[in-house]
């Protein structure tokens, strides 16, 4: 792969941000000094002649089975929010997303 | 020790022993877990151990016992089980920072499997974080050392599994195998780990890994615990959709046979320039020579596409799933989180810091292979050379019943060796990722010991959903070289 270490730190920076994956600088550079020798090892696929495959057959060959459709009664909801690191009247909660702008003037 | 005997008992040693009023399951328990408390100590083959619940348990096993009742086919049987898999109202941690203190509120099938047949649930294994590594040193809560050798690694990533049976924690544990993870640490722990046909065990309350490759499957120190183990959690399940729904042989059957008369065992000729280990190859063919000897043919296969490309197949596949898998944890619902200004940062920050370094990096991989710039490249062609593995060994399967391959390329490694080269340490699964990515059913087992004291384990393979044909070979091979043994604190050299 033809790609300058400016570049690699900057493809790892890219795909932290796509990944919501916060790193430092270190991580950063630890992680672009090994991209390269993985996707060169992945390259070697290259080599293969796949010309005619078809990358993806079991969606032909076999289609996910259903389960009967039945109401399982489950009420261990207060369970569920104790993990979460906050949450009111029986919701997650997150930070604001939606501001109202008109307050604001 | 008080009733050490009891940690090399077998499964069905213990079941024998309950039925004939010989002892009770407490004196059982309490004898594990004191025992267990001594070596984590050293080993840290558990991330929780679960003292209380353990003992609560096995005093209302012997209630049971005591009133009479039928006792379920394991009953009062301690088992281990990886902390990938969900244990209702007990933390499951899956070995990552991001899971320390998450305890999920209901069990995986497997476990409720083990549970309704009367075994005792121990405590959760170690394991490589998220189930990523190949020596259980990338788990945030330590590593687990090797019970035959403490320089060594256990293998991994069910690391903390093996080294439980192979210490006597337990007679049997469960694990995940997604690219080799129970058949390599069986392998370097010498005990039996078996990853079934890829849809004959449900994966629900398996934290997923890479959906497409990941089974549970059991370690154990005798086949024929093995085989009950499989026939317990094999119970066809609803609530996953790749579990098929058809009927599971007897694999207990299996194991009386005592000829492969008409059977044809493959085994690969020629190494090509792959470097194993010379103790290993001397473990295949001692295998080989058994096989012969019971009367089954031996045939030579090749197996060129598996050899050159499983490897990067596997290493583009598992991690574009995994940044897909892992996608849910978001600091919002459960799991690690970190207190920011917006949902952005919120994500950022929690997954920044949940997350270790190997995760981080085969998340970004799997990104990679999957954005624009690498989907067409990476990753399709990745699915393709998929189908010529299978292909591959579909053509295999028409000449041989088995394959008779090693289970790693190598000896257990020294600790620390590997760690900083992901490469390198990638190589550990080189006979172990295909069987995956061929959705096929592998065991491995220990066959010798080293020069230098280490169990040798080789592997078995098979077409899919004939884990039958894997026993019967196994159990010809057990009875010319013996079940596998405990390593406990003072039999260690």
């Amino acid at each position: 792969m033809d790609i300058t270490p400016e570049e690699l730190v900057e493809e790892v920076r890219r795909m932290a941000r796509l990944a919501m994956i916060e790193l430092n600088k270190e991580e950063t550079k630890q992680i672009a000094e090994q991209f390269k020798s993985i996707l060169d090892q992945l390259q070697t696929l290259r080599e293969l002649d796949t010309s005619d495959i078809n990358p993806f057959p079991l969606e032909d060959r076999d289609p996910t089975p259903w389960r009967s459709d039945e109401v399982v009664l489950w009420n261990r909801y207060n369970e569920v929010l104790s993990q979460a690191p906050a949450s009111e009247d029986g919701y997650f909660k997150v930070p604001q997303i939606v501001r109202d702008d008109r307050n604001e003037e | 020790m008080k009733n050490s005997k009891f940690l090399k008992f077998s499964a069905f040693d213990l079941m024998s022993g309950y039925s004939k009023g010989e002892f009770i399951v407490s004196d059982v328990i309490e004898t594990v877990l004191e025992y267990i408390e001594i070596n984590e100590r050293n080993l840290n083959a558990l991330i929780t151990p679960m003292y209380e619940e353990a003992r609560s348990r096995a005093w209302m096993l012997d209630a049971a016992l005591a009133r009479g009742e039928d006792l379920g086919p394991l009953f009062g049987v301690p088992v281990v089980i990886k902390d990938n898999i969900t244990t209702d109202g007990v933390r499951t941690t899956c070995g990552s920072r991001m899971l320390e203190n998450w305890i999920p509120p209901f069990s995986a099938h497997v476990v409720r499997c083990l549970e309704r047949a009367g075994a005792v649930v121990i405590g959760k294994a170690n394991m490589d974080e998220f189930a990523m590594g190949s020596s259980t040193e990338y788990s945030a809560f330590g590593p687990t050392l090797n019970p035959w050798d403490l320089s060594k690694v256990p293998g991994g990533s069910s690391g903390g599994s093996a080294a439980s049976v192979a210490a006597g924690y337990a007679p049997i544990a469960l694990g995940s195998d997604t690219g080799g993870s129970i058949r390599q640490p069986a392998a370097f722990c010498g005990v039996y780990g078996l990853k079934p046909t890829y849809g004959l065990v449900s994966r629900y309350g398996l934290v997923a890994f890479a959906s497409s490759l990941d089974q549970i499957g059991p370690f154990a120190r005798d086949l024929k615990d093995l085989a009950l183990v499989l026939q317990i959690i094999s119970e066809p399940d609803d609530c996953d959709a790749t579990c098929v729904i058809k009927e599971r042989p007897n694999y207990l059957e299996f194991l009386n046979e005592s000829s492969l008369e008409g059977f044809k065992v493959g085994y690969l000729s020629d190494y090509k320039l792959l470097e194993i280990d010379e103790e290993v190859k001397k473990a295949v063919t001692e295998a080989l020579k058994i096989c012969q000897d019971a009367g089954a043919e031996i045939i030579e296969v090749e197996l060129p596409i598996s050899a050159r490309y499983g490897l990067p197949c596997y290493y583009t596949i598992a991690p574009a799933e995994a940044s897909s898998s892992l996608a849910r944890f978001d600091g919002v619902r459960y799991g690690f989180s970190v207190e920011a200004e917006d949902l952005q940062e919120l994500y950022q920050k929690s997954r920044g810091g949940g997350f270790g370094p190997e995760v981080k990096r085969r998340i970004l991989i799997g990104t990679f292979v999957l954005s624009s710039s690498g989907y067409e490249t990476y990753y399709l062609q990745a699915q393709k050379a998929r189908q010529l593995v299978v292909k591959e060994f579909d053509e295999v399967f028409l000449k041989a019943d088995v394959l008779l391959l090693p289970a790693t390329p190598t000896l257990p490694f020294k600790r620390g060796e590997k760690i900083l080269d992901p490469v390198k340490v990638y190589m550990a699964d080189l006979f172990t990722i295909p069987v995956n990515l061929a959705g096929l059913p592998g065991l491995s087992m220990k066959v010798s010991s080293s020069s230098s004291g280490l169990p040798v384990g080789i592997q078995l393979v098979s077409k899919k959903f004939c884990e039958g044909d894997i026993l019967k070979t196994a159990s010809i091979i057990e009875r010319a070289v013996g079940p596998a043994t405990t390593i406990m604190g003072g039999d260690r050299k």
